[in-house]
């Protein structure tokens, strides 16, 4: 800017205007990006990790809890499904997918972009049948 | 020449006026903001010592293993992982509110506690609902609680666990 000013009175004349203008509209620019780059960090920080950690804790909590029970190894989507709307506080939503050697089952019917917390659990059906259960949580 | 010097200070009354605007939006901004990241931070910190005491609660036996309210140094609520026991809750049922706290090391906070069945009635054992503590008052702010899920027998239950700035 000093620069701007120095070289502005030995020389531009018409000019020194425009070039204060562009100082002026470059310091603006500068100040704005600053301003939402804090204000988009700030705000990303608001999005707690709290509720993230908790759906984190309760999924593999449900899916530790049904394969406990040998629901999981049942392998009856619909009690697993039953099993899991019982446990899951409200406001919670979850899919899972269950695949085995023999068999494998979807709750998904659309891949969403964003969840809170996505897991997985790896258990043995009927003894012999090594079965992978994976599961997604997210905010309603 | 007499001109010149009025538009200077025009120019310079100008720019300070928009400086000083700019820099008091900022300052209530980042005050606005500081006070709130503050506050989330403080949520975040309460959130995750809730979540770690639930872990110890349901995922481990407690020291020692056959712990109860009288030689108890790690309350754990499970005989294996997230399989509650019975006389590990009663035992912590009959333990004191404050001894507790100390145990967990919350004593800056109080909290409330308590084993609920998927329709929400409270569960016995021994003999004794398990529900340590009282729910907050209407007017506490800040309350963190959690929800995990575990066996209890064969029924699924849910170790709720609320915890609040005194």
């Amino acid at each position: 800017m000093a620069f701007n000013r120095l070289l502005l009175s030995s020389r531009c004349g018409k000019n020194k205007g425009a070039i204060f203008l562009t100082d002026a509209i470059i310091a603006l620019f500068i100040v704005v990006i600053t301003m939402m780059v804090s204000i988009f960090f700030l705000a990303k920080a608001e999005v707690s990790s709290a509720s993230k950690m908790q759906a984190n804790r309760l999924a593999t909590d449900i899916f530790a809890v049904l394969d406990y029970s040998s629901t999981l190894s049942a392998f009856d989507a619909e009690d697993i499904r039953t099993g899991i709307d019982k446990m899951l506080p409200e406001g919670y939503l979850m899919d899972f997918k269950i695949e085995c050697e023999r068999r494998t089952y979807d709750s998904r019917n659309e891949t969403r972009s964003s969840y809170a917390f996505a897991g997985e659990r790896i258990f043995v059906r009927n003894g012999d049948e090594n079965c992978i259960a994976r599961y997604w949580i997210w905010l309603e | 020449m007499h001109k010149r010097g009025q538009l200077t200070s025009m120019d310079f009354i100008g720019s300070v006026v928009v400086f000083m605007l700019l820099m008091i939006g900022i300052i209530s901004f980042w005050n606005v903001y500081g006070l709130r990241f503050n506050a989330n931070l403080e949520q975040e910190e309460l959130t995750l010592k809730i979540v770690k005491i639930t872990d110890v609660f349901i995922q481990n036996q407690g020291v020692p293993t056959g712990w109860n309210e009288t030689n108890v140094a790690v309350i754990g609520l499970v005989n294996s992982d997230r399989k509650l026991d019975e006389d590990k809750l009663s035992s912590f049922k009959n333990m004191t509110y404050d001894n507790i706290k100390e145990l967990l090391n919350i004593e800056a906070y109080e909290f409330y506690f308590r084993v609920i069945d998927t329709n929400g009635a409270l569960i016995k054992a021994n003999g004794q609902f398990i529900e340590i503590g009282n729910l907050p008052d209407f007017d506490v702010k800040n309350i963190i609680k959690i929800r995990r899920i575990a066996l209890y027998g064969i029924q699924q239950v849910i170790v709720e666990f609320s915890m609040w700035k005194k």
